[in-house]
């Protein structure tokens, strides 16, 4: 019976050592592949093993999840089987299982987006969650999106979006400094710079920028680029192209075009999250820290076999 | 600015080193030496705080002072761990780091602003807890090196006192790795909504706590095996620390 037990607490410990190898290996190798989900969604490398042993998007990958399954029961085993001795041991297993089930929950329950607004412009959080309910929708509108600087310097101290919540609630968003919109949470995530124009075709005025589209009659309008060699726009009316001067009259289309450069505006990206289980994994994290100080105070368990 | 005042406590930490190698050479003249050299480097530190208004462990050139300055710390107020004839190697590579920070290129030195994301107050458990983690790593080398050579020359030797000194070092190097790697999720998701994001610094950071894992759950945790284990752990530190850095853009890309 003890006999079988050592060998039971063997195969456990191989299996631990084996896992946790494969999985040194494999994170450690998948570094070196930038992953499909920081290129385009049809991106696969053209390498054979690489695509095969799933490197290029291994963080999102089954094989990524399965291994981490299998060292969750583990865990959990260790404990069941009393391959680990001591209470304290015990609950550290037991604690990191837990974790990593709960990590399991919210990686794959949570509601996670990017929310990019110009300055001036209004959304609705339900124009990127299917089936919001209504009670859990709001609109946040960007008033101004600031960018303080360290003293004498141009680098930034912070980014700040100044936000209107449902017409009425002004807040600042900042990194670092996130807040809460009903059941969602925001944080500042990045920034992008954007030039807009006004495009006025005969007697009406759009504003735009690079790569929106507006109709004018029934016709989608966009304004493409700007190409520095002629210095003129490229821009389209329907399926045809034109390439009228900046800031002056020009027929396009049947209609008169006129370009003006209205200045730069900033995009702040707000990353919205709806978290699942998130405050559980900081209480969890800690108690985790406070058992490892337990069980490393604990006189050692001699292992046998 | 600080680099006169590194420059001169360099030359102490160099003069405590050789003092090492005098069997007869006092106790209190060593500590006596050490303190001057550790209230230099405290004054060399604070001189860099000021100048860049905030902690100085925000990049390499402030991280080696912060790491060099814990293990000198270290062998000073816990000596007695310490046999003197590693004292020396301690120092040799307090000496390495300062050395190689004040000979680092100006663009690595020159005070910046922090960046919005490191203005929090978590970067003050954080980035302190990793570098206890390594300055305890960096002795349980020494204890591992020392392990292994001592086996190299005779194989029948005892140093139960030696393997249970690089156990206590690997705990705590191990348990402020954790720390680092806990406190740093909670700061993330304070900071960009996400507790994990694969960065390759979080990755190599991960790898490492396995690693040492394996330390605790050797089925047969001999002397040389465990040593072995120590060597690796450090490499893979040293490359999460220096090679992520160069090598990889991420998130940590800054450090």
């Amino acid at each position: 019976m003890s006999g079988n037990r050592t060998k039971l607490n063997l195969i456990v410990l191989r299996i631990f050592q084996i896992i946790a190898l494969v999985l040194i290996l494999l994170l450690a190798a998948s570094t070196f592949f930038p992953q499909q989900s920081e290129l385009s969604s049809g991106y696969s490398s053209p390498n054979l093993i690489v695509r095969w042993m799933s490197l290029d998007r291994f963080y999102n990958s089954g094989l990524n999840g399965i291994l981490w399954l299998f060292l969750t029961v583990l865990l959990v085993l260790a404990v069941i089987f009393n391959i680990v001795r001591t209470t304290t041991q015990k609950a550290l297993h037991l604690l990191l299982a837990l974790i990593f089930g709960v990590v399991f929950l919210n990686k794959n329950l949570e509601v996670r987006f990017f929310l990019p607004i110009a300055e001036g412009k209004e959304v609705l959080l339900s124009s990127f969650v299917d089936r919001l309910p209504e009670k859990d929708d709001a609109t946040v509108r960007l008033e101004r999106f600031e960018i303080p600087t360290h003293a004498g310097t141009s680098a930034p101290k912070n980014y700040i979006s100044h936000l209107v919540i449902n017409q009425i609630e002004p807040v600042d968003l900042a990194v670092n400094r996130p807040v809460s919109v009903g059941k969602f949470h925001l944080y500042q995530n990045s920034y992008d710079r954007v030039f807009y124009f006004r495009v006025e075709i005969n007697d009406k005025s759009f504003e735009t920028a690079f790569g929106d589209t507006f109709n004018v009659d029934g016709m989608p309008v966009s304004v493409v680029a700007f190409d520095d060699h002629t210095e003129k726009f490229i821009m389209s009316i329907g399926d045809e192209e034109f390439r009228p001067p900046l800031d002056q009259p020009f027929p396009a289309g049947g209609k008169t075009v006129r370009i003006i450069p209205q200045g730069i505006r900033f995009i702040s990206v707000i990353e919205v999250v709806q978290p699942v289980g998130v405050k559980w994994l900081s209480v969890l994290g800690l108690l985790y820290i406070f058992s490892l100080v337990l069980a490393f105070r604990q006189r050692p368990v001699e292992r046998r076999g | 600015m600080e680099t006169p005042i590194l420059i001169l406590s360099l030359s102490f930490y160099f003069i405590a080193a050789v003092l090492c190698f005098f069997k007869k050479s006092s106790e209190k003249i060593f500590l006596s030496v050490m303190a001057v050299a550790i209230v230099l480097h405290l004054i060399a530190m604070i001189i860099r705080s000021v100048a860049v208004l905030h902690p100085p462990f925000t990049n390499l050139y402030e991280t080696f002072l912060l790491l060099s300055f814990l293990l000198a710390l270290r062998l000073v107020f816990w000596k007695r761990q310490f046999p003197k004839n590693l004292r020396w190697l301690i120092l040799a590579i307090i000496y390495l780091f300062l050395l190689t920070a004040l000979v680092m290129p100006t663009s690595y030195k020159m005070p910046k602003p922090l960046m919005p994301a490191l203005n929090s107050a978590w970067m003050y458990i954080h980035v302190p807890s990793y570098f206890f983690g390594y300055m305890a790593l960096i002795l349980g080398f020494i204890y591992a090196a020392t392990l292994l050579v001592h086996r190299w020359k005779n194989p029948e030797r005892d140093d139960l006192s030696l393997v249970n000194r690089m156990d206590t070092e690997i705990k705590i190097a191990f348990l402020f790795l954790n720390i680092g790697l806990v406190t740093g999720g909670i700061w993330a998701y304070r900071s960009w909504g996400n507790y994990w994001a694969w960065d390759p610094k979080e990755t190599w950071a991960l790898i490492n706590i396995f690693i040492m894992a394996f330390y605790f759950h050797l089925d047969k945790p001999t002397v040389t095996r465990k040593a072995v284990l120590v060597i690796l752990v450090l490499l893979s530190v040293i490359f999460t620390y220096l090679g992520v850095t160069f090598i990889f853009s991420g998130l940590h890309s800054y450090a």
